[in-house]
């Protein structure tokens, strides 16, 4: 009998938890009618810490004809509800509607209705949202937005808007289903008339609840010399929807949090009006590519090097192969053009102008890099990519707002090498470190495909230092840093400026250390290691303790802190290039003391094998030398591995803390 | 949380008047070396004309023209230019010349963008940019830029700083005020020593101030004033002036109160039900209960919404709009608890500060527009309760680093009234931390700690109370500089008073706390409180040092011993005094156990750049003790 209620008590708690939540694919929301519940809710059960939740956001876009101009506009609609919890979620009720426009084509923001709900002394009230205090904003040259603030939000208040969007540009606005805040339900329907199609991307790290597709017929009438005629044809609509959203976190070791957020994205494919020629606008890879080859700020550009032809060749004359030509026009376009620091796929104004002007963007310098190495008679293509903080591409469709830049690729003894003219310190071959991003299509009328962006490069650092220790537990000798890869662009950036500069920094990293007598080499050979070497003085490594000296192997350089803190992990770890750090002391012992204890050796190396770590002490005579390697050869991990790192990391931590243990002999 | 004002401190530029060709006087080889020095690019000319028409009208007029040295004045390639409903901008022109002063391009009008210029924290202001930006080929290079605006209203006056910043030096700057007779001018240096020469014609004055030849500070030290002897400025301010159609004169703080005051008159007002809700709100209770209550109804009614428009920023929404709506910025949400405070009997001031984290304080001795927030006086029989009105989750009475201890101007019908806000002395601002930890031979520590914060101290909590506990959680782990450490339990509350008290509760665990020997244990009993060192081995110092903010800490560790292990090596007590503060740690053996005491003092105030070794050996020292180890041996 007991069991039975139990079980009843159970189904009664699972529907009042259900409750609160009332919408689904089945149960719809309706402006202005709320359940009492969503106002009596204290919490959400999902996220018991959440500021705020979206109770539901419902959103649709279709096409009508407009018969006044004869065509057809797209409506956008969207109507969201949103629960706010405690008032660290009150910025929830601050609204945005970006709206954009472009000469004649435009997008205009009606019907906006919004109220909020308070439970007063345990009665529900309204309030609207007023005319007057929703305001227009000129954004920028294309973007306006519509703003709002939801008045009267407390603790416990829900809130709602709703207004549409009429548009004639050729876009379908994407949807996030996914936000800074937990979302309990979130929908988005498109039906698109037959004429018309787009590409219809969903991603996201949390699954869909449910996408389904189905067809539906309509009709229009129009005019056609003075009778009125009908128009038969079949929308095809997509659905899409998603539950329990948990809120988007920013985490370390990831190049965007938007590439996890769940969403859909769209882009016009194809137009296929009745009497008329299938119009393929971005359908697929090969149709796009054509059009970049055509398109004035990008392919056209690629072959127009007729004004450094003469310079260029000046440049490659005393070349043997194609490897030699392909280094001289790259330092050939690096010297002659300066980075403006904008990213994009497309010039701004050509390359011929950018080339005189020595200054231009992304594609204007790299377009001209494939545009002279053409001219040097090599096999160059463009590929665009998207840059770490723009984002990922996705992986089959050409859906092109994803990219933001474009590199040059040539190839050389049947090998792609991957350029970018736009860094001043990577070596020929190298990409700067924000790029290395997933993957790049390369654009070519032949010989299109995908570019892999990963695991290309890393950074290694060598330090090495000859110490002699005093008996009052100061270390001096000398240190010789040497860097490659990443490590050396860094470094030769802090350079750049000045050596003094690069000397601060260095002294500011190793506050306890006495730096002098510090000189670099191969500061300008970007294919060579970079030096630099002083004579140190640190006081700080060692401390005498009555009969004993205790000494830090690693000095200060040591790993002190575990980068990886966090206790769960949920997005993937993205460490951009692998890393190398080598580290080799040899330290005199003062006289008259022994060794008492020292630290023993250790080898580590991660499951998968991909990092590895190895320290050892070993004396001969009254001298000590430690290693110190630590190698992670792979950028992209799996969060199952979180842990995996955070131990690896954890054991060198305390390795590295290990003191050896000097006595005074009697 | 600010009232947008545009100060026209480094942020504005300039342009010329003859555009036209190659200008072989920019040169960069024409700039003497001592200019070059420590300078990342120069000012090689810059004119500002500010011409004041009326007490309502005025124009400013500049021209400038800065040769960058190096990529990192990359920024100085880009001109922003403010302007609003009554800031127009009337024109902008500019070229760009390379190293030997050959044109290179012109500032077309198609170059120029427009922006809105909503500031951070704002939702929506009148505020829009003009920006242009000139393309870089290579350094050395040269931007002219010529632009002028015309105000209409006059509410305060441009100033001048020859030296906007550090690594910049320049070669010739000069700052002409022209304005009538009957609309004299205020000027106050600030440890600026130039003097300007004046002209009086047509019933006119003319007052112009110049500088020439002045090197690049080379970089911004530690512990530095904000208003430094390194970085001169002139403020100037009107006597008489018209805003909107507001007339006033600042000459006293008493005048500058009064015409806010004026501004926002009448706008208290509630309506009837909201008065007599209040009313029944706060029946029965005394006076400072009442005002804790109505404090405690506007953080649960009302959220801050930063919302500019109308009158410059500088007038109050209807306290009524705000009792409809439950929302509004510093200044609204302040007059609003004014207006609730008046229904129930209780008269308070708005006070306008200059707010900012341990922001310096404003020029006292000149009135005139120098302030960006405002909050709320209540004075009480025997002590007076300051009210920030932005912000949900402020401990009642508590005015942390963003407001405290500064002037203020509080809004009276009589005028302007400056004070002080409440002033934190180092022992309010206070940490006392008791630790217990149990550690084991593998060199595993299990501590449980509970901490009391104070005043600044406790300041960081207002913030984190307000996440839910996974993020606090997550905040705990990247504030706490020890590997390997698992976070147990983890509670803490502020208290409502005008220290915001915090007690936090905290266990820990964490794996390699001692290192391990074959004999021997070896940890630093300084668990959770290190001084870092992180001065600069400066072997000069040009600025003064300011130490803003002092505070208290006492902590003390009781470690219990793994058994089978002694002391082997104890630090030895160690005491520091100085006039910057005082340091104190022992070590006592106990039975079983270790009890480690720090106790570290830190004053605040200002002293001599020449003082400047003796303060980094005192944190040197400090930090070098912090680090000592205790070293235990195994008996066996």
């Amino acid at each position: 009998m007991k069991i039975t209620i139990l079980f009843l008590l159970n189904v009664v708690l699972l529907a009042s938890t259900a409750l609160a939540f009332p919408y689904n694919d089945q149960v719809r929301m309706k402006f202005g009618k709320l359940d009492m519940e969503e106002l009596t809710m204290s919490s959400y059960a999902q996220d018991t810490g959440a500021a705020a939740v979206v109770l539901a956001d419902v959103g649709r876009t279709y096409f009508t004809y407009n018969s006044s101009k004869d065509d057809f506009d797209i409506i956008f609609e969207q109507h969201c509800r949103i629960k706010i919890l405690k008032n660290s979620g009150y910025d929830a009720a601050n609204i945005e509607i970006p709206v954009y426009h472009y000469g004649t084509a435009k997008e205009s923001v009606s019907g906006l209705k919004a109220v909020t709900y308070n439970l007063v002394n345990g009665k529900m009230t309204e309030t609207k949202l007023e005319r007057k205090n929703i305001f227009d904003e000129k954004q920028s040259e294309n973007w306006d937005k519509v703003k709002f603030t939801m008045p009267n939000i407390a603790v416990g208040s829900v809130f709602e808007f709703t207004y549409r969007i009429v548009s004639n540009i050729w876009m379908i606005r994407g949807w996030e289903f996914q936000r800074d805040i937990p979302v309990a339900w979130s929908e988005y329907e498109v039906s698109v008339p037959e004429y018309y199609d787009f590409l219809k991307i969903g991603q996201g790290y949390e699954p869909f609840y449910k996408n389904s597709s189905r067809t539906e017929s309509a009709s229009i009438s129009y005019l056609n010399g003075g009778r009125t005629e009908a128009l038969l044809y079949t929308n095809y609509i997509t659905y899409w929807s998603a539950k329990d959203l948990p809120g988007l976190a920013n985490e370390k070791f990831i190049a965007t949090p938007d590439d996890f957020a769940t969403k859909v994205e769209f882009q016009i494919a194809t137009i296929k009006l009745p009497g008329d020629l299938v119009r393929n606008i971005f359908a697929d890879w090969p149709e796009v590519q054509k059009k970049f080859l055509e398109e004035e700020k990008f392919g056209s550009q690629i072959n127009r090097s007729g004004f450094m032809k003469e310079e260029l060749a000046a440049e490659t004359s005393d070349c043997a192969d194609d490897l030699c030509k392909a280094h001289k026009v790259y330092e050939f376009i690096r010297r002659n053009m300066q980075w403006n620091e904008r990213s994009s796929m497309y010039c701004e104004t050509n390359v011929r102008k950018a080339f005189t002007d020595r200054v231009g963007n992304s594609a204007e310098i790299n377009l001209a890099l494939v545009a002279a190495l053409r001219e040097a008679d090599l096999q160059a293509d463009p590929v665009i990519l998207s840059e770490r903080s723009h984002g990922r591409v996705h992986p089959i469709h050409p859906l092109l707002h994803r990219f933001n830049y474009v590199i040059a690729a040539v190839r050389i003894g049947g090998k792609d090498v991957l350029l970018d003219a736009t860094d001043k310190f990577v070596v020929f071959g190298q990409l700067p470190a924000r790029c290395l991003n997933y993957q790049g299509r390369m654009i070519s009328k032949d010989n299109s495909r995908w570019i892999n962006l990963q695991n290309l490069g890393q950074s290694i650092s060598m330090t090495t230092a000859e110490l002699t220790l005093g008996g009052d537990g100061t270390f001096e000798g000398k240190v010789s840093f040497s860097s490659n890869g990443y490590q050396a662009v860094n470094e030769r950036k802090a350079l750049f400026h000045s050596e003094e500069d690069h000397v601060k920094r260095l002294k500011d990293e190793k506050k306890n250390w006495e730096i002098a007598n510090y000189r670099f080499e191969n500061k300008e050979d970007l294919n060579k290691s970079l030096l630099c070497e002083y004579d140190v003085r640190i006081a700080e490594s060692a401390q005498a303790a009555g009969d004993l000296i205790f000494i830090d192997p690693m000095l200060t350089e040591g790993l002190g802190e575990n980068p990886f803190k966090q206790e769960k992990r949920k997005l993937p770890i993205d460490l951009n290039y692998p890393t190398s750090k080598i580290c080799n002391f040899t330290i005199n012992l003062p006289e008259g003391y022994e060794i008492d204890e020292l630290p023993k050796p250790l080898m580590l190396s991660l499951p998968d094998n991909s990092g590895s770590f190895s320290f050892s002490i070993s004396q001969n005579g009254t001298k000590l030398t430690i290693m110190s390697n630590y190698h992670v050869k792979k950028t992209f991990y799996m969060p199952e591995f979180f842990q995996s790192l955070k131990e690896f990391h954890n054991l060198i931590v305390a390795k590295h803390a290990e003191q050896i243990v000097l006595r005074k002999m009697k | 949380m600010k009232i947008v004002i545009v100060y026209f401190l480094g942020f504005m530029f300039l342009g010329w008047s003859s555009v036209a060709g190659d200008k072989p006087e920019y040169a960069a080889s024409k700039i003497p070396d001592q200019l070059r020095k420590d300078a990342d690019y120069v000012i090689r000319e810059q004119n500002k004309v500010f011409r004041v028409v009326s007490i309502n009208k005025a124009t400013l007029s500049v021209r400038r023209v800065v040769t960058l040295l190096n990529s990192k004045a990359a920024v100085l390639a880009e001109l922003g230019i403010s302007y609003s409903k009554t800031i127009k901008v009337k024109s902008i022109k500019g070229a760009i010349y390379d190293q030997y002063g050959r044109e290179l391009d012109k500032i077309k009008t198609s170059d120029i963008a427009d922006f809105n210029a909503i500031s951070s924290g704002q939702f929506i202001d009148d505020y829009r940019v003009k920006v242009v930006k000139a393309d870089i080929p290579s350094y050395p290079i040269t931007i002219e830029h010529e632009y002028e605006v015309e105000y209409n209203g006059i509410f305060f006056y441009p100033a001048w700083q020859p030296r906007p910043g550090i690594r910049v030096s320049v070669e010739h700057s000069e700052f002409t005020v022209v304005t009538p007779d009957v609309i004299p001018l205020r000027t106050r240096n600030i440890f600026l020593d130039v003097e300007p020469e004046i002209k009086v014609a047509d019933g006119l004055r003319t007052y112009r101030w110049e500088a020439s030849q002045w090197a690049a500070i080379k970089e911004r030290e530690s512990y530095q004033p904000d208003d430094s002897n390194l970085f001169p400025r002139l403020l100037a301010a009107p006597a008489t002036f018209e805003y909107e159609g507001f007339k006033g004169n600042m000459e006293t703080w008493e005048n500058f109160g009064h015409w806010t005051w004026q501004l926002n008159q009448g706008r208290d007002q509630l309506p009837d039900a909201t008065v007599s809700m209040l009313r029944q709100m706060t029946e029965g209770l005394g006076d400072r209960a009442k005002v804790e209550r109505l404090y405690k109804h506007l953080q649960a009614k009302t959220r801050y919404v930063g919302i500019q428009l109308g009158i410059g920023g500088l007038q109050t929404f209807e306290a009524s709009f705000v009792d409809q709506v439950g929302y509004g910025d510093c200044k609204a949400l302040s007059n609003y608890m004014k207006a609730m405070l008046k229904s129930v009997g209780i008269p308070s001031y708005m006070a306008i500060v200059k707010a900012g984290d341990l922001e310096s304080d404003i020029a006292v001795d000149f009135p005139s527009q120098q302030f960006n927030h405002v909050i709320l006086c209540v004075p009480m029989t025997r002590d007076t309760v300051w009210l920030e009105c932005t912000n949900q989750n402020m401990p009642f009475g508590y005015l942390g680093q963003f407001t405290s201890n500064r002037h203020a101007l509080l809004i009276t019908e009589e005028g302007g009234k400056l004070v002080k806000t409440r002033f934190f002395s180092p022992e309010e601002n206070y940490l006392y931390r008791n630790i217990e930890v149990q550690l084991d031979e593998n060199g595993k520590a299990v501590a449980e700690l509970e901490t009391k914060y104070g005043g600044y101290q406790s300041d960081a909590f207002v913030y984190l109370k307000t996440k839910k506990f996974e993020d606090q959680k997550k905040a705990y782990y990247e504030m706490l500089a020890v590997s390997g450490v698992e976070i147990g339990n983890l509670s803490f509350s502020q208290k409502d008073n005008d220290l915001g008290e915090v007690i936090e509760k905290l266990s820990l665990s964490i794996n390699k706390y001692a290192t391990v020997g074959a004999k021997r244990l070896t940890f630093c009993p300084n668990l959770l409180n290190k001084q870092e060192f992180n001065l600069s081995d400066a072997e000069s110092r040009a600025a003064d040092i300011e130490i803003k903010y002092g505070y208290y800490d006492a902590d003390t560790v009781k470690i219990f011993l793994p058994d089978k292990f002694y002391p082997e090596f104890l630090p030895e007590e160690k005491m520091i005094e100085s006039e910057f503060g005082s340091y104190y740690t022992k070590t006592i053996p106990g039975e079983r156990n270790i009890t480690y005491i720090r106790i570290r003092k830190q004053n605040m105030g200002l002293y001599p750049a020449a003082k400047y070794r003796e303060f980094a050996d005192f944190i040197r020292e400090i930090s070098k003790a912090d680090n000592v180890r205790i070293v235990l041996r195994s008996e066996t």
